[in-house]
């Protein structure tokens, strides 16, 4: 029986106590669906209620919420996303990983929007979900399997989650997995080896029903057509993947190098998208219902896997100076089988690698140093000799051999791909992200400064406040259920097909002008813009889905509220304004010795984005603030 | 010479990486590019992203940026990605 009013949703949060094996529902309203939607905002809520000051990520008091959003399984193209999220071992705040596949329509065919794990099994169990019906099943047989082998195993139609060894022996930045997909960031496969959980299957009977079936099926429909007929999600990922990036990113100086030293490689060719699609690739795939199809499909050791995203180019590439493509490939699928975070464990190995350099720490790795590297892996994986260091992540590591100022972190969490230097928005982002060094998280804002548009990427002007838009757009789509790649087909399809045309030059011109209008959409209450943008087509594609009265400003506040939410939940777990903050490498050193404009000027854009955000100067939102979006009573209790 | 190198889906289209040409700016460079080569016409590759020695070429002279013998083009199409 769906105990709620709207449709898209199951009506049901399922809470599993690991240690007691109790199975409860958790109460969640109609009142929380509308203020919080799904996906990562639903869980930020859950964490917040739920998780006290001091509690210890990888003991049984930390929960783990996997949930979807109200799109998922409806229909809705490139929706069929769910979310992780739990407080991070690797951070000490929250962390949000977001992951395709099909889970989260599986879950849903299950009856569940949600799924909470808390406590601590005695024995090492995986766990069975079919509708009503929830199995603990011992898992002796499968713990130390790797992730590809132990959904072999699990065998059946239905959707999984597993975690690797790293997981089990609580890497820091371990991941859990979904078929080849991870959500993983942060270290979610850690707190699910905490809890002795090993995998998790779902399946069953029941369907997502949209609210208004005609009309959603309508709007998918024409949602489908606009991705496919758009440059960047109806070409250029598809035909590339997002491997497409490498040699975008050197040209314009932002392609991490040598642990971030400087933002061009010069082999960069041989590790580019270009080359990966003519030498290796097979074809392209993607998540159900989505018509993008970004990812690639390689050949490795004789099987066909899944091949690397540009974080993993350009983090196992350029920033450890390795032109071997081919090896890249190798490692992807060796760190997917192990259950890893392919951007943190290269972004750990680069850091151990200029430790070496320095003489500060001989772990026997050296940049454009490639035969120890996959043993290194499975070593940090099983935590053996300098895996076991290597498994704590830059942070710590830096903690105990020194060279604070150039390992590459942002709140505990390795840095993307993105050398910031020479994207001012992407610096702020990295400094602000709620979940640490995360380019999504952070606003993306390198997508405006040189890749799909041509902002200025030296200036401040407008960065804050655009940053502030972009973050908490990106959380509402996410909430939906949504695909991030699904807000590219809001840029004007002109503005990317002709960048060279006066229109496109003008546009480009403006955008460090646009902080003021841009500002007035930011701080405008939700119930002023109770309009339809037609560009953002989740605002229909949640109010035919759900029944909610959806519109740009209200789902503009929902994505503040969880992006605020996140931030309190961060403070409540000790986060001060010092930790918003990048390596001094990024702040201080100059990526290009000829341009003195080639450091992130952090502070300036920092206290306007506090400004913009309605914090203090101290990084505390606001009381006014809470209680714009709801959040003062959740917070205040 | 102008050496130019393709990117992106222009590369792959092309399925060329780098040419050498003769041209006096990158407009008349690219309608030789298109001459050349059937899989992509003037005014498809008008659109891409455009770099002379390292610089957007609007930056510069946009299609009028002159070009002198030993430059570098770098053709691009717009990417994305997360």
């Amino acid at each position: 029986m769906v105990s709620t009013k709207y449709g898209g949703y199951m009506g049901k949060i399922l809470k599993i106590d690991l240690s007691t094996r109790e199975i409860s529902e958790y109460p969640w309203t109609d009142e929380d669906r509308k203020l919080y939607l799904g996906g990562k905002i639903m869980a930020a809520k859950i964490l917040y209620d739920n998780i006290s000051a001091g509690c210890d990520a990888l003991g049984p008091s930390n929960m783990l919420v996997v949930t979807t959003g109200p799109l998922t399984g409806t229909g809705a193209p490139s929706s069929s996303r769910f979310n992780i999220s739990t407080l991070s071992p690797q951070t000490g705040f929250i962390t949000s990983s977001n992951c395709g596949g099909t889970f989260g329509m599986f879950l849903k065919k299950a009856g569940y929007d949600g799924l909470i794990f808390t406590g601590k099994s005695e024995n090492r169990v995986w766990i069975e979900i079919v509708n009503d019906k929830v199995t603990f099943h011992e898992a002796e047989n499968l713990w130390g399997k790797w992730t590809g082998e132990t959904q072999t195993l699990l065998g059946g139609k239905n959707g999984k989650i597993v975690i690797g060894p790293a997981g089990e022996n609580l890497v820091k930045y371990s991941s859990i997995f979904s078929d080849e997909r991870a959500a993983g960031r942060g270290g979610v496969g850690a707190v699910m080896g905490s809890k002795n959980l090993k995998a998790v299957v779902v399946s069953g009977t029941n369907i997502a029903q949209p609210y208004n079936k005609d009309k959603a099926k309508e709007h998918y429909k024409k949602w489908v057509f606009a991705l496919k007929k758009h440059p960047l999600t109806g070409k250029q990922l598809p035909m590339l993947g997002t491997a497409g990036l490498v040699s975008a990113m050197n040209a314009r100086n932002i392609l991490a190098s040598r642990n971030f030293t400087r933002g061009r490689f010069e082999d960069f060719e041989k590790i580019s998208g270009e080359y990966l699609a003519e030498k290796y690739l097979i074809t392209h795939k993607g998540c159900i219902t989505c018509p993008i199809q970004c990812g690639r499909v390689v050949e490795v050791e004789g099987k066909k896997v899944k091949g690397p995203e540009l974080e993993t180019l350009g983090l196992l590439g350029a920033n450890i100076e390795n032109n071997n493509l081919e090896l890249i490939l190798q490692w992807n699928y060796l760190l997917d089988e192990l259950g890893m975070d392919t951007i943190s464990t290269a972004g750990t190995i680069a850091f151990a690698m200029e430790l070496q350099e320095k003489g500060l720490w001989d772990s026997g790795l050296e940049f454009g140093k490639t035969d120890n590297i996959s043993a290194i892996f499975e070593d940090i994986a099983y935590r053996r000799g300098i895996g076991d260091l290597l498994s704590q992540g830059s942070k710590r590591l830096s903690e105990r051999f020194g060279g604070k100022d150039f390992a590459m972190h942002a709140k505990g969490m390795e840095l993307s791909a993105y050398e910031p230097r020479s994207a001012y928005g992407q610096g702020l982002g990295y400094a602000m992200s709620n979940r640490g060094g995360c380019h999504l998280n952070g606003g993306y804002l390198v997508v405006l400064e040189g890749l799909g548009l041509n902002m200025d990427p030296y200036t401040t002007k407008s960065k804050a406040a655009l940053t502030v838009m972009f973050q908490n757009l990106m959380e509402a789509v996410s909430a939906c259920g949504s695909c991030l790649f699904t807000t590219y087909e809001m840029f004007p399809a002109p503005l990317i097909s002709k960048p060279n045309s006066k229109f496109s030059r003008f546009a480009n011109s403006v955008l460090k002008y646009s902080g003021g209008v841009v500002n007035i959409v930011n701080k405008a209450p939700g119930r002023l813009l109770a309009i339809n943008v037609p560009m953002i087509r989740h605002i229909n594609a949640v109010k035919y889905a759900t029944g909610i009265n959806m519109t740009f400003g209200r789902l503009k506040e929902v994505g503040e509220r969880g992006y605020t939410l996140e931030r309190m939940f961060n403070i409540k777990m000790g986060l001060t304004e010092k930790d918003d903050k990048l390596p001094k490498r990024l702040t201080e050193e100059l990526s290009d010795p000829k341009n003195l404009k080639t450091k992130v000027p952090i502070n300036i854009m920092k206290k306007q984005y506090y400004k913009i955000r309605g914090w203090d100067a101290k990084g505390i939102p606001a009381k006014s603030k809470l209680r714009k979006l709801g959040l003062l009573e959740v917070t205040h209790q | 010479m102008i050496k130019v190198r393709f990117f992106g889906i222009t590369r792959l289209l092309l399925k060329t990486s780098s040419i050498e040409i003769k041209a006096p700016s990158v407009e008349e460079l690219l309608k030789e590019i298109a001459k050349s080569y059937e899989a992509i016409t003037f005014k498809e590759l008008k659109c891409s992203i455009v770099f002379v020695n390292g610089v957007n070429i609007n930056e510069l002279k946009h299609l009028k940026t002159p070009l002198t013998d030993g430059d570098e083009v770098q053709i691009f199409s717009a990417v994305a990605g997360g």
